[in-house]
């Protein structure tokens, strides 16, 4: 392996935990995560000659695993949910100690019912704290868009979701 | 602040698993690279059938050309970028299948063709490879001469785009806002000629006479190397980047701020967009092609090197093509030649030279000459591992 490789070698040994974790997000499902990040891996090896820094190359990355989720000519590849699946749970209450799991499923699954854009601007807001220009530059829309998206995103999660505590003071920045 | 629904997506992004995927993720690549390789075009399967048909025509005898190692003195500035090689008139251009209006030309689809066909060579000896190929790691580029089996290191510690000559003599770069200009030969220094020069989104790119250089100030503009006189492009190309001409001398291709790609002639005023690549209609860029960058044109300006990409990308580092692409109709050609390609470069003659890599990891250099004929296919010599390919030259 000569150094360029084993320079990329380290760098998705050490990214990849974080760009999973933001493609689950984006998927709701493991396989469909690591799918997404390879994907966005594969490209950024093909362009790793170009990238010139580290932080090159996780920016690329993100870019691309955003862009192959997004992108309007791919379709994107999410886990199934049924809307049947969002009838509320009647056993939950608030001192119950499986009320963040029960909380964790129910976000899961509203986060797979809204487009693959509006998923995007919820993940890149409010998981990696980007700001509204950050976001519209990642994704390649304007910041008019981004908020428009992230208003519809927070209505449509308040409809689904209209109980859950995390969104009563979801706004944005 | 919403700092609840911030806490419950971290805790539902804890719920993924850790993966190693960088075995998977490095055979994906390969399987892109293939798929690239593989991608092309109507004309390009004639290619493999009939090599040499002329649909894949490289224009004969544009070698004729006389092209200047030192500055030429009669080449004073013209009000045209093109004004120097008008005075070396070089043999008809004139494609049969070339589109020359503005009317955009139906998208054949760039979808993989079934066959796997690739060209013979007339020779597997790499000393048989005529000319210079350069090559850049960092900051040093260094020039084979397949030749004589050596390679040399021309320059070092530059961290600006560099521009090779036709002739493989000379090589050009910026400095500290100067653009250098100097002898392709280990220890011989360059000269300034031009300050002012920024080379981010220009390298400087030498005419096909080798007497002038394409280059970026407040604006792009040619440069006569023997007058000092700089013509601005007209108004109409000012946002193009990444100019590179045709070994003619008649047509610049350049990058767009879209990384699509125009074409001009020496006459024009404006460009023609190159259709697909850049394009976010999916309906005529279904894989999301772009070009951020042209890196060397053939004779004619029928066809173009670029380092392939998705829309959405930035042009970013390196000069290395591994695409060809039809400037009339945007579709990628495909490439006769066994594995993936990482680099392919035009020289002002027309020949084509291919770098490709295998499942193996061996590295081979094809050439195909003007007339399409794959003259020489051989393995690279070591010395340029962990290089990439930047120019190939007479």
């Amino acid at each position: 392996m000569d150094a360029r490789e084993a320079d990329y070698a380290h760098f998705v040994r050490t990214r990849s935990p974080a760009l999973l974790r933001s493609a689950y997000l984006l998927t709701g499902d493991q396989h469909l995560a690591e799918d997404l990040v390879q994907e966005a891996l594969a490209r950024t090896h093909r362009a790793w000659g170009r990238l010139e820094r580290p932080e090159h190359a996780e920016a690329y990355c993100r870019k691309v695993m955003y862009h192959a989720q997004v992108s309007f000519w791919r379709r994107p590849k999410v886990a199934e949910v049924l809307p049947a699946e969002f009838a509320p749970d009647e056993r939950r209450g608030a001192d119950d100690p499986a009320e963040a799991a029960v909380e964790r499923l129910l976000l899961r699954r509203a986060l797979l019912t809204l487009s693959a854009k509006q998923r995007a601007v919820i993940v890149l807001r409010f998981f990696e704290d980007r700001t509204e220009v950050e976001a519209a530059q990642l994704l390649g829309v304007s910041v008019s868009t981004v908020k428009t998206q992230t208003a519809r995103a927070l209505d449509r999660l308040r409809t689904v979701l209209p109980e859950a505590r995390m969104l009563r003071e979801a706004g944005g920045r | 602040m919403s700092d609840a629904l911030r806490d419950s997506l971290r805790d539902l992004a804890d719920q993924v698993e850790p993966a190693d995927l960088y075995d998977g993720a490095v055979r994906r690549s390969r399987r892109i690279a293939r798929r690239e390789a593989a991608v092309g075009t109507a004309a390009a399967v004639v290619v493999l059938a009939a090599l040499g048909s002329g649909l894949w025509r490289l224009p004969h005898g544009s070698g004729a050309s006389s092209p200047a190692a030192a500055p030429s003195p009669s080449a004073t500035a013209e009000p045209s970028w093109a004004a120097s090689v008008q005075q070396h008139p070089l043999p008809s251009m004139a494609a049969p299948s070339r589109t020359t209006g503005k009317t955009r030309p139906p998208h054949r689809g760039n979808r993989p063709q079934p066959s796997a066909t690739t060209a013979t060579p007339l020779s597997r000896i790499i000393t048989d490879l005529p000319g210079h190929a350069f090559y850049r790691a960092g900051g040093t580029v260094v020039k084979l001469s397949p030749a004589d089996g050596r390679t040399r290191t021309v320059l070092t510690g530059t961290t600006s785009a560099v521009g090779i000559s036709p002739d493989g003599d000379h090589l050009a770069y910026v400095a500290d806002g100067a653009l250098m200009v100097g002898p392709a030969a280990p220890g011989r220094p360059a000269q300034p000629v031009a300050t002012g020069v920024t080379a981010s989104d220009q390298a400087p790119a030498w005419s096909p006479t080798g007497d002038r250089l394409l280059v970026t100030l407040a604006g792009p503009g040619v440069l006569d190397l023997a007058s000092r006189e700089i013509t601005p492009l007209p108004e109409g190309l000012t946002a193009g980047q990444h100019f590179r001409w045709s070994g003619d001398g008649n047509k610049l291709v350049y990058a767009t701020s879209g990384c699509g790609l125009g074409v001009a002639g020496s006459e024009d005023q404006s460009g023609t967009a190159v259709p697909v690549l850049g394009d976010t209609q999916v309906a005529d860029n279904p894989d999301g092609l772009a070009a951020c960058k042209a890196t060397s044109v053939d004779a004619t300006g029928e066809r173009v090197t670029v380092p392939l990409q998705t829309t959405g990308e930035d042009a970013v580092g390196t000069d290395t093509a591994d695409a060809v692409v039809d400037t009339a109709t945007g579709d990628l050609v495909r490439l006769p030649v066994p594995g993936s390609v990482v680099g392919a470069v035009f020289d002002a003659d027309g020949n084509l030279l291919v770098r490709t890599r295998d499942d193996d990891d061996v590295t081979k250099l094809s050439l195909f000459g003007p007339d399409n004929t794959l003259k020489v296919q051989a393995t690279e010599p070591a010395s340029v591992r962990g290089f990439d390919l930047i120019a190939y030259t007479r």
